[in-house]
């Protein structure tokens, strides 16, 4: 009788113990889901005159929180953050908008900050494709926090480069870890509109320590149609595929009122080939099946993307079922096992009181 | 509390006396629910979400398939530029390997990390397109610098079975680890006799071992951590049954041995060599002069001296190449945001250490293990009569050692302390129930029985499960 009252309770006990973290556990689950670390590229300051946003795809249903890694800058958080939800593109119908606040906001490593809103209807969703865009509230002109970005192609190793200034110019060495070098990105706290930076590439000789003569390496110009504050410059370029173990001079010219962050010791991030999807529940590599870009203004910027993520009403639900169906054999076994775990450790603990202690 | 009053709940004294190979029933119990919670993981961890474990089963692999660690050719800058460190570092741990046969496996391991979705489960992984090198996943890491005694063992075991497939073979080499976290649980249950004289004290401090989440789960990962933790809990075991006068001759040498293969298997095994050095002084009937312990003393420090030199031989990560980088890593180690990485991995984490559990886990877990130390420090000023002190101070004195070489090493995971983690089954059970009174101890250990299921339950199906499986959509 009493070791029925044990099982019993065990039993009960493994059931509370399964079932009620895997309920609660499943709301963190989301429909789309980008969440690589570390967290390198900023995408710049959110400011009223020039809206930040990004263009994705939701294809479960009824969308009703989207989630986006912000980080400090400058003189760190502050105020609230208007988010705007529109339907297709950035001219699209307004669907919602909700705001939050940026209290609490650290540089490193960032934060979700999370814009909860009333679920869309059906005829709402519509192509399940989407625009959000984030700026300040009410009457600020900026506020001192950045969206942190996603590059499609492999971000390396940073690393510092002492510089030497010459004017808006710019020289240093920066040393490849990796093969197939197809981009660079620097820190800037300014970038002026309608303004085109330019790296200029060169290949360091290895014996005489020297940047090789004649034509560049690589020569790129980085447009910036809008004003780019507290964010990463990104110079793209053909990838240089034997980049591995090699050291480049690099040589940046920057406009007029341009500045680095660090100017006598920026640091530098690699970007490599192109990795593509990003998207933790993305099939394949090629293609971003959940990211369509990240805007600056009206400017678009393809191979980058916020790291978000935006959930449905049965995401969860619907992540359960899969789970279960497509495992089914595993699952039950593991739920017995449990079980079994749960009724051993109670059972021991009975069995050992009533052996030990027979008071 | 009168010692009368202490000793109602103890054993008899032929259950004292029992040989260690004797099993009382709730032992067997305890056992059977942690071979349970053991075969849970082996079915729910998927495949490649242990950490470390592409390294760790490249160096199994090759030893299978025929050769042996040694020295191979070396490498420098120039051969760098040409070729991927994490093929140089395996070619040069195996002589005789091809850099093209190093590479192949590789991309045969990657491809199947990524039919598997580890790249969607780590989120650090830079998910390159067509990875051939696992410098691709991490660079500049590798497991060809790490001593191979497990990798050999393993190695040797997985021999006979020819050629597998890279799933195949780690789906094999997990099972073994799933009978060390098994002889985990056992040398935790041989310390709790010599730790309490009651079953209270001895139950919970074996719970504590065996259902401690992150322990269980290494239950299904392939790492040379599961076999240093064997050997490091047996050699705290029978370090505890010599404090106490129990085992003769056999058991020292059984000791000694297990002390040697800890530091064969991983620098973490180090810990265990502090906890042998603190009981000298805390044996029974030891002379207190020098002279008695003297060879012991020297015995330890030749074997220490040993192990550093066998560390440098294989360009072991874990030992600082200068004083600067020494105090780097001392600083590292002592920093806050170590401190509470320590903390998360000890207490739950899973997808390769970058999804953590609600913050409301490590508070309540933090709760109890400050509520255990204030125990502890109450029974070390006043010890019960239930309870052993110089065991008491036997654990405390390892997980001391264990915590200040992980600073001295500036690393921050929970795995590298648990090799002394039935000694911190004995400080948790030992502060919790030394703060109540007999009869309030039984309900404190029901409770924290049941309290301890809901935290198992909690990481393993509202964090591993949702974060492994259900986030991915799979």
């Amino acid at each position: 009788m009493k070791n029925t009252k044990v099982i019993g309770a065990s039993i009960a006990l493994g059931l509370l113990a399964f079932t009620l973290p895997l309920w609660m556990g499943s709301r963190s689950v989301y429909g789309l889901d980008v969440r690589s670390r570390p967290w390198h590229l900023l995408g710049g300051r959110l400011s009223a005159s020039n809206p930040l946003g990004q263009a994705f795809v939701f294809e479960g249903e009824g969308l009703s929180r989207v989630e986006v890694a912000l980080s400090a800058v400058g003189g760190g958080p502050e105020g609230d953050v208007l988010f705007e939800l529109r339907e297709g593109d950035s001219e699209g119908p307004l669907l919602r908008t909700t705001s939050a606040r940026l209290d609490g906001l650290s540089y490193d490593p960032g934060t979700f900050v999370a814009f909860d809103f009333k679920p869309l209807t059906r005829a709402e969703s519509g192509s399940g494709e989407f625009h959000l865009r984030l700026m300040p509230l009410a009457d600020r002109r900026e506020l001192s926090a950045s969206p942190w970005l996603r590059s499609e192609q492999m971000v390396g190793l940073a690393q510092s480069v002492a510089g030497e200034f010459e004017g808006r110019e710019c020289r240093g060495r920066f040393f490849s870890r990796f093969g197939e070098l197809a981009g660079l990105a620097v820190a800037v706290k300014r970038v002026p509109a309608d303004s085109r930076p330019t790296l200029i590439l060169r290949a360091i000789d290895s014996e005489t320590g020297l940047p090789r003569a004649g034509a560049a390496l690589r020569t790129s110009e980085a447009l910036q149609a809008s004003e780019l504050r507290a964010g990463h410059l990104i110079f793209d370029f053909e990838s240089i595929e034997n980049s591995r173990y090699r050291d480049y001079a690099l040589s940046l010219n920057l406009p007029e009122g341009a500045e680095l962050s660090s100017p006598q010791n920026s640091i530098w991030i690699p970007l490599h080939g192109d990795i593509g999807e990003q998207d933790s529940k993305g099939e394949g590599l090629s293609g971003s099946e959940g990211l369509r870009g990240f805007y600056r203004g009206n400017q678009v910027q393809p191979k980058l993307n916020w790291i978000m993520r935006a959930k449905g009403k049965v995401d969860g639900r619907a992540a359960l079922v899969q789970f279960a169906g497509e495992h089914s054999l595993s699952v039950v076994s593991a739920i017995l096992l449990w079980l079994g775990a749960v009724i051993g450790v109670l059972v021991a603990l009975a069995t050992g009181r009533t052996a030990s202690n027979p008071d | 509390m009168k010692d009368s009053e202490a000793l109602q709940g103890q054993v008899s004294r032929s259950q004292l006396a029992a040989p260690a190979q004797q099993p009382a029933g709730w032992e067997r119990w305890i056992m059977l629910s942690a071979l349970c919670l053991g075969l849970v993981y082996q079915l729910l961890l998927p495949p490649w979400m242990g950490e470390d474990e592409p390294w760790q089963l490249e160096m199994i692999h090759w030893v299978a398939r025929g050769y042996m660690p040694g020295a191979g050719p070396a490498y420098d800058k120039s051969d760098a530029r040409e070729h991927d460190l994490s093929h140089l570092q395996i070619v040069r741990r195996f002589p005789g390997l091809s850099l093209e046969d190093a590479k192949a496996y590789e991309t045969e391991v990657l491809a199947s990390m990524r039919r598997s979705g580890f790249e969607a489960r780590v989120d650090f992984d830079p998910r390159h397109p067509a990875p051939t090198s696992f410098d691709q996943i991490q660079d500049a890491h590798s497991a060809a610098s790490q001593q191979p005694l497990y990798h050999v063992l393993v190695g040797l075991l997985l021999r006979p079975f020819g050629e597998l497939d890279p799933l195949t073979e780690l789906r094999l080499v997990r099972a073994l680890s799933l009978l060390t976290y098994l002889g985990v649980v056992w040398f935790a249950i041989l310390l709790a006799r010599e730790a309490f004289r009651d079953f209270h004290g001895r139950a919970m401090a074996v719970m504590v071992v065996a259902w401690m989440p992150m322990h269980a789960r290494q239950a299904a990962v392939v790492n040379n951590d599961v076999l240093v933790k064997l050997f490091t809990a047996a050699a705290i075991a029978l370090t505890a049954r010599w404090v106490a006068g129990k085992g003769g001759v056999k058991e020292r040498v059984l000791l000694v041995l297990c002390l040697a293969l800890g530091l064969a298997t991983k620098t973490t095994g180090m810990g265990a060599l502090g906890a042998v050095g603190l009981a000298l002084f805390l044996r029974r009937g030891i002379s207190s002069n020098l002279k008695s312990r003297l060879p012991w003393i020297l015995g330890l420090t030749a074997i220490a001296g040993l192990a550093l030199v066998y560390f440098l031989s294989f360009h072991s990560p874990a030992l600082p190449k200068n004083v600067d980088a020494f105090m780097l890593r001392v600083g590292k180690g002592l920093s806050p945001s170590a401190m509470l990485a320590l903390w998360g991995s000890t207490v739950g984490v899973t997808n390769w250490n970058t999804r953590l559990m609600p913050d409301a886990a490590y508070w309540s877990v933090g709760f109890v293990a400050a509520l255990s130390f204030v125990g502890v420090a109450k029974a070390l000023l006043k010890p019960p009569a239930w309870m052993s002190r110089p065991i008491l101070v036997l654990c405390t004195g390892a997980i001391a050692i264990q915590f200040a070489l992980l600073v001295l090493r500036g690393v921050a995971v929970g795995r590298y302390w648990m090799p002394v983690l039935p000694a911190w089954g004995v400080l948790v059970a030992a502060g919790l129930l030394a703060l109540f009174a007999r009869p309030a101890r039984r309900i404190v250990l029901g409770v924290f029985g049941g309290l301890l299921v809901i935290y198992h339950g909690w990481f393993l199906w509202g964090a591993l499960v949702v974060q492994e499986h259900m986030a991915l959509g799979n």
